[in-house]
């Protein structure tokens, strides 16, 4: 059976979003049904029609229905590729200069629509005006040169893995949903592209190709290499962070256990649990610590994820970028001749820090589960409810993945938080919520900056360099203050997970290649104090 | 006169044809500058993303798409001669109005607001408005423009006031004090003393600004973190001079990505993007280096002056190609 090509859910979709633009601007539409879109104003918005009409059209088809949205003024015109292509990224531009200048929580949904919808007709003209369709229908490989057909499908997957990460995917009747799919369909295409290339040439039957294929078995990783264990430096523990397994806290007794703090003044106590996470495929039959079964997960290492390039967010020179996760091992994780990665050196760290990658990839998604214990109601910020916020109706994943030293710096989070360690090992301390000495940033160049601390933790405890020129005698005296502040801390391993409870300072340090997946959850609050202040404000 | 225009062309704002902005066909950006307009009288080019207008002798003309808001603006505030500007919007939606008579600023945090005082003629709803005066009370302004995240006005006395997003520190050409926050318009203190004289112009778009001085000095700064600067080595919270040579410099105009300039001898000069076309020469991507633009004029013709909008160039001519 020939594999699906993505190219009927695009000429839906062109025709799609041609309907919704001539909805926003023909004002006899009912004001409610107005799409989305129609924030972007009459310019853009007829902009996006010509290119969706222009796509639809390119096929030499005449597509039902065309006359109602069209009136009658639509002439079948012949397309320049180049304008259109031309304006497609001018679309796709103007859009994104709206997501700098709001700051992104004002950022109106109809710009990252708008971007989104234009990523996908982007995705339709790559697909129209390259080989790969003629690739696929026709010779494969033999009549197409491999690595100009590879070049094609990574660009095509770029421009729907940035509507994802920069866009949100947003829309409702395409978005996330219709970018996975055409992913799925792409990749299906391209798998079988590259199984026809090593298949013997000309003489296989269909019936034995099926054959083939159903003796097929799923892929062992069992004697693919893992990722290196190594550690550059490993710090001390101090106060180690309780320890039970997940036997002894099931959901009720998690419950009781943060419902019931020694000292409620501060809440619930961090805490370790074992073997959480021991009938998670990531650590069984889908091992998230071999590269290559995470490059089988991720279009051959083809998706794009967001890096933060530095040691960490608050240095210097940190910046964020988005590459293809096959650099983001090859370069930043797993590079074939191991850098002497220390902080003292200039390497370069990249980590893919707190990003959805799971919602992003849902084939890794299906390798975790949620963990019970965040179906509990876990209790409000121990000293601060305006930090609580409003109820989650699922856990937020968020995964972080990086070389050793990466390092997230002192700071809280409004969530409670699970913090699982899937691959490698992580150095966690934490300093309780009442603790008054933990010097937090203000607004920093625009930007909230309260839930993080000035305590460079590493370069307190000698583990990093220093930079900047202080007069020896206020290091010393700052020196002494830190190492007053009480605090607990952990190393975890493999299959461990961290109970983080709202409101701790938590600083967090990978110490060999680590994978780790946070969730962040939180419960009703019974006093009702965030709804108060939410419908007030 | 004639006008000369060049960039993107993508709701035929730079056609003045009457051709049909909400045809189905697709214009292509001009790639050289073009005469797109003749007339007596040609002043103030407003050109902005979606469209351009032009003073002329039969009054304003428009050409491109106007959106609603600025529709709205037009109407209230009209266009006043004595201001070349009287309101102004951002980026990120917030709206500036100039009270031409006591030159007080209204600014709004949503252009949406515009829609209520229409309705009630600047009896707008007060809880998204703030109200700003610049320099010495009474004294004019002379000219409110808006660039991504903010504003700058530049008073009759010189002086220079930025105010915008405080994440974009560099567009404020100034440092955000407490006593002089980011969002409230402030001096812009390196543009004070200058030894060629006050500053007669300010130009902006995008994240870049400019300023000229009577004595024909270009100042310039901003520059977007994430974004390559416009002139290398350029990405400057503080005014910075820029030297095209040893040209006195008499007007520019500034787009979102590039900078057009016009030098006292009547040589005009590009430099940055050219995706749209914005420059008018044959470099396809970005120039890194001041380019000259030879526009083949008649003996008799003179350029008087130049404007950018954020991706497209014009050049103001006096008399006519015989």
């Amino acid at each position: 059976m020939m594999a699906q090509i993505p190219l009927g859910r695009c000429i839906r979709a062109a025709r799609e979003i041609a309907h919704e633009c001539n909805d926003v601007l023909n004002p006899t539409a009912d004001p409610a049904l107005r799409p989305c879109l129609a924030g972007c104003g009459e310019a853009l918005i007829r902009l996006l029609e010509r290119q969706a009409l222009k796509l639809e059209n390119s096929r030499n088809t005449r597509p039902s229905g065309a006359d109602e949205y069209a009136s009658g003024a639509f002439k079948p015109a012949p397309v320049n590729k180049e304008l259109l292509g031309q304006r497609l990224e001018d679309i796709l531009s103007m859009a994104y200069s709206k997501f700098y200048s709001y700051p992104y929580e004002n950022l109106p949904v109809c710009w990252r629509q708008l971007y989104t919808d234009a990523s996908i007709l982007k995705f339709y003209f790559l697909l129209l005006t390259g080989s790969f369709v003629r690739a696929v229908i026709t010779g494969g490989f033999r009549l197409h040169d491999k690595q100009k057909l590879e070049e094609e499908v990574a660009a095509m997957v770029k421009v729907l893995d940035m509507a994802i990460i920069l866009a949100g995917a947003a829309g409702e009747k395409r978005g996330r949903k219709w970018i996975n799919e055409a992913i799925d369909e792409l990749h299906t295409c391209w798998t079988k592209l590259c199984e026809d290339e090593n298949a013997p040439v000309g003489w296989e039957s269909e019936r034995s190709r099926h054959q083939r294929k159903k003796t097929k078995r799923t892929p062992v990783w069992e004697d693919a290499l893992s990722f290196s264990t190594h550690e550059p430096f490993t710090p001390p523990v101090q106060n180690p962070i309780r320890r039970t397994t997940r036997d002894q806290m099931f959901l009720e007794a998690f419950q009781t256990y943060m419902d019931r703090p020694v000292d409620p003044s501060v809440g619930p106590q961090p805490l370790i649990i074992t073997g959480l996470i021991s009938d998670w495929p990531a650590v069984t039959t889908n091992p998230w610590n071999k590269p290559s079964y995470l490059l089988s997960r991720t279009f051959s290492g083809m998706r794009l994820v967001p890096v933060e390039i530095g040691r960490s967010y608050v240095d210097e020179g940190w910046g964020q970028k988005l590459i293809p996760f096959r650099e983001l091992l090859s370069i930043y994780i797993d590079p074939p001749q191991p850098a002497p990665l220390s902080p003292s050196t200039n390497t370069t760290v990249g980590y893919l820090a707190q990003h959805p990658l799971l919602t992003q990839l849902p084939s890794l998604r299906a390798d975790i589960l949620i963990p019970d214990l965040c179906y509990t109601s876990p209790p409000g910020h121990p000293t601060d409810p305006s930090q609580n916020q409003p109820e989650l109706d699922e856990p937020k994943l968020n995964a972080w993945f990086g070389p050793p030293v990466t390092i997230t710096p002192l700071h809280t989070d409004p969530y409670h938080n699970l913090l699982v360690q899937v691959v490698g090992r992580k150095y966690v301390r934490l300093y309780p919520p009442t603790e008054g000495r933990m010097r937090p940033r203000g607004r920093e160049g625009g930007v909230e900056m309260g839930n993080t601390s000035l305590w460079d933790v590493g370069v307190e405890e000698g583990w990093d360099k220093e930079d900047g020129d202080e007069e020896e005698e206020d290091k010393e005296r700052r020196k002494k203050e830190f190492n007053e502040i009480p605090f607990v801390d952990c190393i975890l391993e493999p299959g461990d997970t961290l109970y983080i409870p709202i409101g701790w300072w938590h600083y967090v340090r990978g110490l060999s290649v680590s994978f780790s997946v946070s969730f962040w959850w939180n419960g009703g609050v019974d006093d009702g104090e965030w709804r108060d202040s939410s419908l007030s404000s | 006169m004639e006008l000369y225009a060049t960039g993107f062309d993508a709701w035929n704002q730079l056609n003045f044809n009457k051709t049909d902005p909400r045809s189905n066909d697709e214009p292509s950006d001009l790639r050289a500058f073009t005469c797109i307009l003749r007339d007596p009288v040609i002043r103030n080019v407003g050109a902005f993303l979606t469209y351009t207008s032009v003073e002329t002798s039969s009054g304003n003309t428009t050409a491109g798409i106007v959106p609603k808001e600025h529709l709205l603006a037009r109407k209230l505030r009209g266009i006043d001669h004595r201001h070349s500007s009287c309101w102004a919007e951002a980026l990120n939606g917030s709206f500036v109005i100039l009270n031409t008579t006591d030159f007080k600023l209204e600014q709004y945090s949503d252009s949406k607001n515009l829609r209520y005082m229409a309705g009630t003629l600047l009896n707008a709803k007060d809880d998204a408005k703030q109200t700003f005066r610049v320099g010495s009370i009474g004294r004019p302004v002379q000219q409110l423009l808006a660039y991504d995240t903010g504003f700058v006005a530049l008073t009759a006395d010189g002086e220079v006031y930025t105010w915008g997003d405080e994440r974009y520190s560099l567009c404020l050409g100034r440092m955000p004090t407490p006593e002089s926050p980011a969002d409230k318009p402030g001096l812009v203190a390196d543009l004070v003393d200058l030894p060629t004289g006050r500053i007669v112009k300010i130009a902006a778009n995008g994240y870049l600004l400019a300023a000229l001085t009577s004595g024909n000095d270009l100042y310039f700064w901003g520059g977007h973190p994430a974004q390559e600067p416009l002139i290398e080595e350029i990405l400057s919270g503080c005014p910075h001079p820029i030297a095209l040579g040893d040209h006195d410099i008499v007007d520019v105009g500034v787009g979102e990505s590039h900078m057009i300039a016009l030098t006292a001898a009547g040589q005009v000069y590009v430099i940055g993007v050219n995706q749209n076309g914005q420059l008018g020469t044959d470099t396809h991507h970005r120039s890194k280096d001041w380019v000259t633009v030879d526009l083949g004029l008649h003996q008799s013709q003179k350029i008087k002056g130049v404007a950018a909008g954020p991706r497209t160039s014009f050049i103001i001519v006096e008399g006519l190609r015989p």
